[in-house]
């Protein structure tokens, strides 16, 4: 069912040229350097600790490792992560 | 940058969450719109910032959920309020100290006039006093331009005023009317000799000259005369009435060689004050009542001296209140001889200087002439000069019986 719907979702966006991330409820991810990442559209936080963050989506969750890690900023839609970002991963 | 200032404005908790998971206990407070920011792990928890308004709520989750939610420190206006209510004495010094500074800062105390000339300062100090710009007058009692409307109204002899208001002081500047004197002589006027003379050169402007170049004229002779007999030109073919004589006002200028004579004189000796290059000071304060001397010695020893004072003093309402310097320095008599060559030059300056206010301004001096009066035994030595000048030696004459009319 929910299959379905994301793939309806999908392909009207398509149609309609909107972008993926509005319609869609995916996560967009802007990552400065390797010091800065904001993310949009996420579902809160898993865990947090300065060399581990996972971060809730609306499928699976990302994964940012890095050292010194703090959440910059914090709101319902929007994040900001600084620090020293290693890596980010996408898990299911 | 905005965001910052708003929260300032609204103040900041900075808290330590403490308990299992705390990420479940701000996912909640994310859901209820409680916005975090500065997440940063603490020894036993999570250290985050939030709007103190949003605090009463994130207590209540956390004590619901059992958490344990301990504030650090508070930021912002509110917290100063805190701060502001103990030491209010101090507040209300600031206050105090800021509304004294913006009371003295709004009245003029010092009026200044620039610029006049013939009109007195006192004229014109009394009268932007009668419109409300005076010593001690509230910057905001009177308007500017209707202060200068009114002054220029009042005395005629104005042609501008600007009354600038520069801190406390007021800067009035003021450009007097030029008074062209009236030319009495309306009707029909002759051109006559105002001294006597030798005409070098004559142009006519209007009238009939009586006089050529190169002759001599007497104090008061006709120059240009305003009565013209009209000449028959003999191409002209004769007019059919006789030409009758009109009259003028004569106008033009007569140049004519002219001479005057002038005096002066000098000492063989003069006796000169120079400083010795000894020096004293004197540093006093001034008070309404009376001026006390601060440092150095209240009647310096100098036979003769000189002295220079400058003083910076604040007018007062209850009288002038300042510091006074006083440089005294020693004059010791320095006797000078000159030669009679430079006696005669000072002397011959002299004589020019004095007869500066006779030459008329246009005047070229032509030639001059030392005439020594006095003998070489004498102390003093005099001279005669006679200066040759070229000059406009024509003044207006009314035509005698003629009744004039004046301005």
């Amino acid at each position: 069912m929910e299959n379905r719907r994301e793939a309806f979702n999908r392909a009207l966006a398509d149609f309609l040229e909107i972008p993926r991330d509005l319609v869609l409820d995916i996560p967009k991810l802007t990552l400065v350097g390797r010091n800065e990442l904001y993310l949009e559209n996420h579902r809160g936080i898993i865990q947090y600790n300065p060399n581990l963050l996972r971060i809730n989506l609306s499928r699976g969750f990302l994964e940012i490792e890095g050292q010194n890690m703090e959440i910059k900023a914090l709101m319902p839609e929007e994040l900001h992560i600084i620090g020293e970002i290693t890596s980010v991963r996408y898990r299911d | 940058m905005g965001n910052r200032f708003f929260e300032q404005f609204g103040g900041v908790i900075t808290v330590v969450l403490r308990g299992q998971y705390p990420e479940r206990l701000i996912n909640m407070a994310l859901t209820r719109g409680i916005y975090i920011w500065n997440i940063k792990p603490a020894a036993d928890g999570m250290r985050f910032e939030i709007r103190s308004s949003g605090y009463e709520a994130l207590h209540t989750i956390a004590e619901e959920n059992g958490y344990q939610l301990k504030i650090v420190s508070r930021h912002g206006l509110p917290a100063y309020k805190s701060i502001a209510k103990r030491r209010v004495g101090f507040m209300l010094g600031g206050i105090f100290f800021i509304a004294a500074l913006y009371m003295i800062s709004s009245f003029v105390w010092f009026v200044e006039v620039k610029g006049n000339e013939r009109i007195t300062d006192q004229r014109i100090l009394t009268t932007v006093a009668k419109y409300g710009v005076h010593q001690g007058a509230p910057k905001w009692s009177f308007s500017r331009i209707q202060v200068e409307e009114q002054v220029l109204r009042d005395i005629g002899d104005l042609s501008y005023i600007k009354i600038e208001i520069r801190g406390v002081k007021a800067n009035i500047e003021v450009v007097e009317k030029i008074v062209i004197p009236p030319n009495e002589i309306t009707g029909p006027s002759d051109m006559v000799a105002a001294r006597s003379g030798v005409v070098e050169e004559i142009l006519v402007l209007d009238g009939q000259a009586k006089v050529e170049a190169g002759q001599a004229v007497a104090k008061g002779d006709i120059l240009i005369s305003g009565t013209v007999t009209p000449v028959l030109s003999p191409y002209a073919p004769p007019p059919l009435e006789p030409l009758l004589p009109y009259q003028v006002q004569a106008r033009g200028v007569v140049k004519a060689r002219v001479w005057y004579e002038g005096y002066g004189e000098c000492p063989m000796k003069t006796e000169n004050m120079v400083l010795s290059g000894r020096t004293a000071h004197q540093v006093s304060f001034i008070t309404p009542w009376r001026e006390f001397t601060l440092w150095g010695k209240k009647r310096p020893q100098f036979a003769r001296e000189q002295v220079a004072s400058t003083s910076n003093k604040l007018d007062t309402p209850i009288g002038p209140v300042g510091f006074n310097y006083r440089q005294y320095s020693e004059e010791t008599p320095e006797v000078i001889t000159h030669s009679e060559m430079e006696a005669t030059q000072i002397a011959k300056q002299k004589a020019l200087e004095s007869l500066e206010g006779q030459i008329g301004q246009s005047a070229k001096i032509t030639d001059s002439k030392i005439n020594l009066l006095s003998s070489p035994s004498d102390v003093i030595l005099r001279i005669n000069v006679s200066v040759e000048v070229i000059e406009d030696i024509a003044i207006s004459q009314p035509i005698s019986g003629l009744e004039n009319s004046t301005s």
